[in-house]
């Protein structure tokens, strides 16, 4: 039997996955860009989204997608077929994007100076809380079918998220959910949250999310 | 499952600090959990086992020490400590605006290896 002894570590467990993140946050500086890293559950409607206000930006603004998905090039499809470019991740049985994946996929697809980079993560409202990707800020997606009560199921994600966007609120008429509810159940959890309602279907709500990324310039 | 990959992470550490110290073994590991970080204990320790499975790290005993994040009342300026779930009003003034003073996440503190 060797000497056992105690010895300090003190090392972050995610140290590696914060500081490529940080690697990436520099990267996209210097191409100027708006980086959202946008979580929901699965099924919330986040390709819809992205398709819909890519067709809005139109050649206003460049754009590029990073799709996170366990299985399939579909979402990639989808969005290449919006006119933007997109790299598809697949994760396996992988529940999250991390810092790493996501500078693979930029540096892999054409990125324009002041443009906007969307990152489309795994649907899970869970672990993409804990892995910084390096974006400006994460954009948590609702549909009005999920339930009112969800930022409090799900806080960390909230607390982590700059914007709330509720989508499928043509579906209201439907279903039993308090928009007014859930925005205040979310601001429980970050009272500095800002919640916008829409319905990528209908387009109903799309231009207050058009002018919300025309106020985000990009990294500066 | 992120603590697969949580587990991965903290088993990397680990061994790189079994290599600068020589160790031949890693008896037992010390990680500190707060409340700002997304993690079940008991999938943590699930994965944990598994991955150490064949390593130097094989049967190492794993002490997961949960511990509270500081928050700040937006309200009254109150700061105390919170516990996993993050929705709390201030105990002060029971205001619901609550700043997180960043925590420390997940931290490797310390372990036990033979030589």
């Amino acid at each position: 039997m060797g000497k056992k002894s105690i010895i300090e570590v003190e090392a972050a467990v995610l140290g590696q996955n914060d500081r490529l993140a940080q690697s990436n946050r520099e990267f996209f500086a210097q191409w100027g860009l708006l980086v959202l890293n946008l979580v929901s559950s699965p099924g919330s409607g986040k390709t819809t989204l992205l398709v819909e206000t890519l067709g809005r930006l139109g050649q206003s603004r460049p754009c590029a997608v990073i799709e996170g998905d366990q299985e399939t090039p579909n979402d990639a499809e989808r969005i290449r077929a919006a006119g933007a470019p997109a790299f598809q991740i697949n994760t396996g049985r992988g529940c999250h994007l991390d810092a790493a994946m996501v500078r693979r996929a930029a540096q892999n697809l054409p990125l324009e100076r002041g443009g906007i980079l969307f990152i489309e993560n795994v649907g899970n409202l869970i672990c993409p809380a804990d892995f910084d990707l390096g974006e400006q800020a994460k954009v948590t997606l609702l549909s009005v079918t999920e339930g009112d009560d969800k930022p409090l199921k799900y806080p960390h994600m909230i607390a982590a998220s700059r914007l709330m966007l509720i989508n499928k609120i043509d579906l209201l008429p439907y279903v039993r959910f308090d928009p007014r509810l859930c925005a205040a159940n979310a601001r429980k959890i970050n009272p500095r949250l800002e919640v916008l309602e829409l319905s990528a279907y209908t387009g109903e709500g799309m231009d207050a999310w058009l002018e919300w990324l025309g106020r985000h310039p990009g990294f500066a | 499952m992120h603590e697969m990959s949580i587990a991965i992470a903290a088993l990397e550490i680990m061994e790189q600090a079994a290599l600068k110290h020589s160790a031949r073994r890693i008896l037992a590991v010390w990680i500190e959990v707060d409340a700002s970080a997304c993690v079940e204990p008991e999938a943590i320790a699930a994965c944990f086992e598994v991955v150490c499975a064949g390593g130097i790290a094989q049967g190492c005993a794993l002490h997961l020490e949960q511990s509270p994040i500081r928050a700040r009342c937006l309200d009254c300026g109150h700061e105390f400590d919170l516990g996993p779930g993050l929705e709390l009003p201030c105990p002060l003034c029971a205001g619901r605006g609550l700043r997180l003073e960043g925590g420390r996440g997940m931290v490797v503190n310390r372990m036990e290896i033979e030589e």
